[in-house]
Order: structure tokens, then sequence, then C-alpha cells
């Protein structure tokens, strides 16, 4: 646990919420508090630089190849997305965090779904930004292709999260996702392997989605491992 | 660590290496490294081992797996971890609290470093030790080459030097995933530049390059001057990025004030050691870069660097080759390929049974380096040539033997060539190419007659046809397609005795283009 993590989310001045509108006020502040204390703003930020290199690597071509290959790079950016979601899990509070109420798990599967919906935005929002068909600047996997990946990444990465812990959970989506690189260069297509296949492939978005389920189902019911070090 | 480090305070003077063997251990013990390993196991599983135990069993083909598979692998937990570690005291915000024990700050840094990449480099070894192992088990020549394990090693710790000291200059919790995907990017884009070999110092030192020829260090040894220079890039990289943890006082540094003056006050043999280390550091990058960019490019001869570069080292390495076959054509290859040699053998019993004793039949098979062909060889795609009196089928393993060995191509490849020279002859020749601009090669793809009795013939011992060289053959051949097939099918159905007894009788015929399609029975 970091003890200047937990100093810097308790440190919000605490305003007393008016009789009218207290529980969505209190509902509001708690949320805001649980951002803060999962560092979601800075996430953000990562996620726009995500967006941002995204845009850079389609407009100046830094990538080998054409077809499938053509997508190492961007997998390599939606991985990069998913690890800092997942990063997100840890919990600077440490274990007593688990006795402070009902609306946690709500709070945990509401971070995850809002940052990969940002996720798909941001890097949907580098991409258009980038697009220049006549001049082959396209993203080849579409917006389609970043949700399928960014959602599956960050299903290992939850996943991983329950044995790691959150601080160390990106190496779930970081190691699959090196799985698929070399599925895509080799021209593995494996079931598991969707981000080496279409985006349109039905298998690869069935295989995607129900990482994704599982991996927020189990996140959002028992929450990243804490361990002993508070890391 | 802290409680160490406070233990060894309170014991007075304590004798520094075995106070850093201990740190050092706890290090190694601690290392978050641990739990990259089953993910880093099952990646070395799915992908180099399976793709060494695909290649033809070679040593230095088997050999570049380790640099163009694994150690890429190991790169993202390599950098993840390392910058993990580098970040941990600005992450944990106990940088303060750490200021006040008695060894500064670089070299507890260093001791987590160490234990960081112990890890790293045991994991590269076993792994690059798993495919040697298994090499050995199949490979009949040769023994395992030092130099991509060394390149590899020393690049990896330049990743974990690297990505450290990113960690320890910009702590959180987000450095390690970016830091990590930031270095495969650069990584990707290094392995871009050497596989497009388009020439400059990037693609040199890139550690991931192409896959290079089967007859790669087999006839003539590799030159290590590529790995050489990348050896000193990466470790000019290693010091210069530990020399950059020990002055920058985001770090915990001495600082870069007064780094320059030896004698300035405040840590000052630290501040000299640093600034020693960074400047050695940057020195070694900055000659390594400079050498990688004197590299001559060569597909058949690799890469070399002129300055490195012995010409002994070009010396043909002395072998003796393994023969097979029956007394009347006998087949000989090196022995690295001693495996293959029966398979080699039995892919030309077929078209030799047809040919044999014709003119210009070749009367034995001998395989030669890939360098001492004709390039227009390559060109056609083909294997080797029949040249020489008495008529000598020269091969290469180069083409014949894909990365993914596949049987029915071995042979057809042999096959072709061999029926191609006998009936057709010399497969083509090198032309200036019109307006200037040196010289392409042009295939000698037979008149009509010659191709119908050579597909015939092909097909009659179950082989492909001979490449037509695709749209750019004559639009007259294009238009009697149909024909050739058709005489082709002809001579294909006749007995294999008839078929021989008309070659034998009209071979000098066909060869000098007086048959027409008609005439072909």
């Amino acid at each position: 646990m970091s003890p200047a993590d937990s100093a810097s989310a308790t440190r919000t001045r605490y305003v007393a919420p008016s009789a009218a509108g207290s529980a969505w006020l209190a509902g509001a502040h708690l949320t805001w508090l649980h951002l803060r204390s999962r560092q979601v703003p800075g996430a953000l930020a990562a996620l726009a630089g995500c967006a941002v290199v995204l845009w850079t690597a389609l407009t100046f071509h830094w990538w080998h190849g054409a077809g499938l290959a053509a997508t190492e790079l961007p997998m390599l950016i939606e991985g990069c997305a998913a690890a800092i979601i997942v990063v997100t899990a840890h919990n600077p509070f440490g274990e007593p965090e688990r006795a402070t109420g009902r609306w946690l798990p709500f709070l945990r599967l509401g971070t995850a779904l809002a940052l990969c919906g940002a996720a798909i935005g941001l890097l949907a929002l580098g991409a258009a930004a980038a697009y220049r068909p006549q001049a082959s600047v396209y993203l080849l996997s579409g917006v389609l292709g970043i949700a399928e990946n960014v959602m599956g990444f960050a299903g290992v990465g939850l996943i991983c999260s329950l044995v790691t812990g959150g601080l160390l959970a990106w190496t779930g989506p970081l190691a699959y996702m090196a799985i698929c690189q070399f599925a895509l260069v080799a021209s593995y297509s494996e079931p598991l392997t969707w981000a080496a296949r279409p985006a349109t492939d039905r298998g690869g978005w069935i295989a995607a989605t129900v990482v994704f389920a599982i991996g927020l189902a189990v996140f959002t019911v028992r929450g990243p491992r804490v361990r002993p070090s508070g890391e | 660590m802290t409680a160490a480090v406070a233990g060894g305070a309170l014991r007075g003077r304590p004798r520094s290496s075995p106070l850093v063997a201990r740190i050092l251990r706890m290090e190694i013990r601690h290392s978050a490294f641990v739990w990259g390993l089953p993910l880093l196991a099952v990646l070395f599983l799915y992908d180099p081992f399976r793709t060494a135990v695909g290649y033809p069993d070679l040593w230095p083909l088997r050999a570049t797996v380790v640099l163009n598979k694994f150690w890429p692998d190991c790169v993202p937990f390599a950098a993840g971890f390392s910058a993990w570690a580098g970040s941990r005291e600005g992450r944990r915000r106990v940088r303060d609290l750490l200021a006040t024990t008695a060894r500064p700050a670089w070299t507890r840094q260093l001791c987590s470093f160490a234990g960081t990449l112990a890890w790293v480099l045991a994991a590269f070894l076993a792994g690059a030790t798993a495919v040697y192992v298994k090499t050995a088990t199949a490979a009949t020549w040769g023994g395992p080459p030092v130099w991509p394990v060394v390149a590899g090693a020393v690049a990896l710790a330049a990743v974990c030097a690297l990505a450290f000291t990113l960690g320890a200059l910009l702590p959180g919790r987000f450095t390690a995933p970016i830091v990590a995907v930031g270095i495969m990017v650069v990584v990707l884009e290094a392995f871009r530049v050497s596989v497009n070999q388009s020439g400059g110092p990037v693609g040199v030192l890139s550690p991931d390059g192409v896959v290079p020829s089967n007859d790669s260090g087999l006839f003539y040894p590799v030159a290590p001057d590529v790995s050489i220079v990348q050896v000193i890039f990466f470790a000019g990289a290693v010091l210069g990025a530990i020399g950059l943890l020990g002055l920058s006082p985001r770090t915990g540094g001495v600082g870069w004030r007064g780094a320059l003056a030896a004698a300035s006050a405040g840590g000052a043999r630290l501040r000299t050691v640093a600034t020693a280390v960074f400047a050695a550091g940057v020195a070694l990058a900055v000659i390594g870069f400079g050498l990688a960019g004197t590299a001559k490019m060569s597909v058949i001869e690799g890469t070399q660097i002129p300055l490195l570069h012995d010409s002994a080292a070009d010396r043909p390495i002395p072998y003796t080759p393994v023969c097979g076959g029956s007394a009347s054509f006998r087949v000989c290859v090196h022995p690295a390929y001693r495996s293959y040699l029966g398979q080699t053998v039995k892919s030309f019993d077929l078209v030799m049974s047809e040919l044999a004793g014709l003119p210009g039949a070749p009367v034995r098979a001998v395989e030669v380096a890939d360098r001492t062909l004709p390039a227009m060889v390559f060109g056609q795609g083909g294997d080797g040539v029949v040249a020489g009196t008495p008529p000598v089928y020269a091969f290469t393993m180069d083409n014949a033997l894909a990365l993914i060995p596949d049987p029915t191509q071995f042979a057809d490849s042999f096959e072709q060539d061999v029926a191609h020279a006998v009936i057709v002859g010399p497969i083509g020749r090198m032309v200036p190419v019109p307006g200037g601009g040196g010289e392409q090669f042009q295939p000698d793809l037979g008149n009509p007659a010659q191709q119908a009795v050579l597909n015939g013939l092909l097909k009659a011992i179950g082989s492909q046809p001979y490449p037509n060289g695709g749209p750019g053959q004559p639009q007259a051949q294009i238009a009697q397609q149909a024909q050739m097939a058709a005489a082709a099918a002809r001579f294909a159905a006749l007995p294999a005795a008839t078929r021989h007894a008309w070659l034998v009788a009209n071979l000098a015929a066909l060869k000098a283009g007086h048959l027409t399609l008609p005439q072909i029975p």
C-alpha cells in the first residue's frame, strides 16, 4: 500500500451535502474518490497518449508489411491501453477497503467499463484523425478491431489481477499480446489468439467477449488480489 | 533491504562485497520477475521452441531463433519488470526515507537492477539452452554458435538498464507497461528497418532480423562483425543508462552540477565514477552506431563491417561430403544435411531413370555453397545448374529445403532443374536492362515443343510442371498453352521405355529447335 496514494485520495475537502441531493452528491463524491484512488485521471492521460501514438504510427507508416501484418503496431498500442486499464485495478487501501460497503463491486465494474469505453473511443479518435484512404493511411482492423482487442486484452488483465494484484496485472495483457503478435507473424490461427484474426471474424469476437465478460465478472465480485506488501 | 543496510551500519564499516552480495541475494529473492516466468515459458513454447523444432536441423539456422524469436519475447518482460523495479522507491515514495541510509542510492539501485537482470538473463539463457539442446539431438554437423547468445544477452541487459532508469526517472503505476510497450515499439521498428534491408545503422543494430539462408555458416563461417558491433553498442547503452542513474538527482543520484570537476564537494568520488561510466557508455554507443553505419550488406555473404572484418574468416570451412545413391548416379551433400541425404537421393531416382544415358544428363549431383552458383539460379527459383564434362548437377539446399521442409516440393525442384537442363539447356541468361541500369535475368523456358516434352516428362514422374515465367513469357506461347498441354499429356501417357527411346532418337533435334508440337508422339 502506498501511504501517499491513500493520503492524496482522502485529502479532498469533505463538503457536507444538502439534505435534498445528499444521496446523489454522496454518490458522486464516493465515485470521484474511488476514481482518484485508482489514478483514473492519470490513466485517461496515458490512454490519450496511446491515441496520439496510434495517430503518429498511422500517419508515418510505422509498420512492416501489409494485410494482417499491418495490425502489429496497432495491436501493441491496444495492448498498452489494456495494460493501463487493468493497472487502475490496484487498491491503495489494502484489505480494509473491502469492508467499506456494498458499492465497491459496482464502482469496480463501472470504472473498468468506463475506462474500456474511453480507451476504445480515444483510440478510434486517433485512428479517425489520421484517416486518409487516398494515401493508404487508415487502420486496417477499424474500430471493430480496436474494440475487440481492448476488451479482450483487458479481460485477460482483469483475470490476471486476481492472481498478481492490480499493479502487476499488466503482465497478463502484455504476455497475451506477445503471443498474438507471434501468431500474427507466423500465421497461426488458434481460436484463442483472436487478435491475430481479422476483426470481422465471428469466432474471434466470441472469444474476446467471453474472456472480457469472465474477467469483468470475477473482477467485480472478488476484486484484485491484495498482497501483504501492499503491491 | 533497509534493515540489512541499517544492520551493516551498526557493525561499523563492513566489507562492501558481502553487504552488496546480501542485498543482491535479497533483490533476486524478491524480484517480481518471478511472476513473468510462467508467462514467458508459455510464450517460449508457443513460438521460439515450436519454430526452432520446425526448422531444418542445422545449427546456424536454428540458432537464429534465439535472436529472431526468443529475444523479442523476452523484451516486454525485461523492460516491464526492470521499469517496475526501477520505479519502486518513487512509487512507494520512500526515497527520502532511504536517503538516510549509509549507502548511496546508486548502490541500492544497482543491486535492484542486478537482481532483475539476473532473472532476465537466467530466463534468456535457459531458453537458448533448451533450443540448443534440442538442436544437438538432431543436428549432424557443427556446434552451437555463441555470438547470438552473447549479443542477445548484452542487448537484453541494455533493455533492462534503459527501462530501469526510465522507471527510476518517472516512477508511477503506469510506468512499467508504458515503458515495456514503448521499447517493444522501438524493437518492432528496428526489425522493420532490418527486414527491409534499407541500410543504415538501425537495421544492423537490431538483434531481431531476417532469417539467413540454409547454407549460412555451413560452407563459410558466419562473420561475427555484426554481433561485435551490437555488443559494443548495447554495452554502451548499459553503461550510459547506469551512469545516468548515478548522476540524475531525480533518481537520488549525485547531480549533474560539477560533474566534470572530480574534486567538487558532495559525493565527489561517486560523481566522478558515475560521470566516467556515463561518458564511457556514450562513447561506446557512438562507436557502435558509427561502425554499424559502415556495414556492407550482401544477401549471400551476410553483413560485414569493414573495420572489424577479418578476411581470413572468408575461407571455406573444410568438410568431408557424405554421399549416397547408386554407382551410376552418386549424390553428395554437406555433412550438415546428412539427415536429408536419403530424401535427396530418392528425389533423383525417377528423373534419372527417364534421362540416364541421354546426352547432357548429369552423371552425379553435388551440393555446393549457394554463393558459388550463378545468381540466375536464384532468379528462376531453382536449386542448381548442370555443367561440366562429364555433366554434374551442382545444387544448393537454400531453395530446396524450405524453413518448414516439404518433401514434395523438395523433390519437384530437383527434378525440374535436371529435366530442364537435359531437354532445354541452360535456365536462362543475364541480359542488359533496356535503357541501361545493369543486367536482369531472362529465363529460357524453351520453345513450345521443348516445354511440352519437359512438362510431359515431369508429369509422367509425378512432378509439378516447370515454372512458366508467369506473365513475362511471349504472347505466342501463351496462345499455344492448350496445344502444349495436350502434347505434354500425350507424351506423359507413353510407356517409359517408349519415351526414353523417343528421347534418345530425337533429343538433339528437340534441343536444336527443329521439332514442333505435332511431331511429339
